[in-house]
Parts: C-alpha cells; structure tokens; sequence
C-alpha cells in the first residue's frame, strides 16, 4: 500500500523501500566479493587492501547507514502495525532517523578506529 | 487470526508475518556478524576468515543469516514490484523472477559459503 498524502509517512515508507533496494543490490556484491575474496590467499590480501583505504572505508561506511536506517525504520513498521491510530508518527519518524544517526555515527567510528580498539 | 481465512489471503498473511520475523531474527544475527569480525584479531587473515568458515557452528550460522536474508530481500522486493502495478498477470511474473533472483543470490552465497578452503 503506497501513502498517497506527502508526509512524514511518505517519507518514511520511500526511504525505507529505498534503503531496502540499495542493500539488495550490496548484498548481491558483498556475495560475489566473498566469492572472490576466499578463492585463494592472494586475492583476499588484494581485496582488504582495497576495503581497507578510504574508498573501500566510505563505501563500508554507506552500507552500514542504509543498513541502520532499515533496521531502525523496520522496527518502526512494525510499531506502527500495532500502534492506535492517535499516535504520534511524525515524532516517532524523527526519533527513528535519530535513532539511526547515532547507530550509524556509532558503527562508522568503530569501522574507522575512531573508538574501540 | 489467520485461521478461517480464504487460501490466498491467510498466505499473504502469513508471508507478512514472516517478513517481520526475518527482519528480527536479522537484525540480531547481522549484529552478532558484525560484532564477531570487529572481534577479529587484526589485521584480519586469510587463515582467520577460512578458520571460522570451517567451524561447523559458524558455518551453520552464516548459512542460517544466507536463508534468513534472502526471504527477506526476495520478500521485500516481491512487495515493492507488487505496489509498482495492481495487475494480476504482473504480479504472476514478478513473483516467479523474484523467486529466481532470491534462488541465484542463495546459490552464489551458499558457493561463497562452502567453497572455502576447509581448515583442519
């Protein structure tokens, strides 16, 4: 069912259509890369080169947003299947993007050893 | 709930449902993913990656998050192509192409999977 009315609502429901896209699509590369990745010692030492510079950082980096706004929007599909009709959804749309940053900014200092060890 | 419902209908429902609980049970076990490569002596090796792939625990582990992730992405997409056009007959073929791209992506993971070199 497709929200027909511009909103938050809206918003939500595209932006988590299209993260769930995206995330198809890098599923089907981090498969072909583990593919390629384990076939011998030599290309996975190439390939960590590669993921380990800034490229392969900030592409890591993206993944891991689009992975935390879907996981924190699903959660809040799922709210919203048994939430009343009076709540609040635009404010829990915001608290889900919030939510999401701080998983995000969280997960992308550990990535790039910014904090932990 | 879903008890009584006509067949086409109580499916659906049960695909939601099931939708949602792959969702869960993935949002844990991309965690625990994650967590365990963050855990990873570094730099990560060739022996470290080839070394847990042939554990049977961690093995039987990311082949469960494989399945758990393909019904979810097939599913997804299966929903997205079916709000694209309220046509039948499109729905028809873009459940069957869904199911055939679901069935490739699972096929090249499993390869991924269990064509690593076995550690003893």
């Amino acid at each position: 069912m497709i929200p027909q009315r511009a909103s938050s609502g809206r918003a939500a429901w595209a932006l988590h259509r299209a993260s769930g896209l995206l995330l198809a699509m890098y599923v089907v590369v981090h498969l072909m890369l583990m593919r390629s990745l384990l076939g011998s010692e030599d290309a996975f030492a190439r390939w960590m080169r590669v993921l380990g510079g800034s490229a392969g950082k900030a592409a890591l980096s993206l993944a891991l947003g689009l992975l935390s706004w879907h996981a924190v929007s699903g959660f809040r599909v799922m709210w919203l299947d048994t939430a009343p009709e009076s709540s609040r959804h635009a404010a829990a749309f915001r608290a889900c993007a919030v939510v999401a940053c701080g998983v995000w900014l969280l997960a992308v200092a550990m990535l790039w050893g910014f904090v932990g060890r | 709930m879903i008890v009584g419902l006509p067949g086409p209908v109580a499916r659906a429902a049960h695909l939601w449902i099931a939708q949602r609980v792959s969702g869960l049970l993935l949002a844990v076990g991309l965690l625990v993913h994650l967590l365990r490569l963050y855990h990873a002596p570094r730099p990560v090796d060739y022996h470290w990656v080839t070394g847990m792939l042939s554990n049977p625990g961690w093995r039987s582990f990311h082949v469960a998050l494989l399945c758990l992730l393909v019904f979810h992405l097939t599913a997804g997409v299966r929903y997205f192509l079916r709000d694209l056009a309220p046509v039948r007959r499109f729905h028809r073929i873009a459940d069957w192409a869904v199911l055939l791209v679901g069935a490739v992506i699972f096929l090249l993971g499993l390869q991924a999977l269990l064509g690593a070199p076995q550690v003893r």
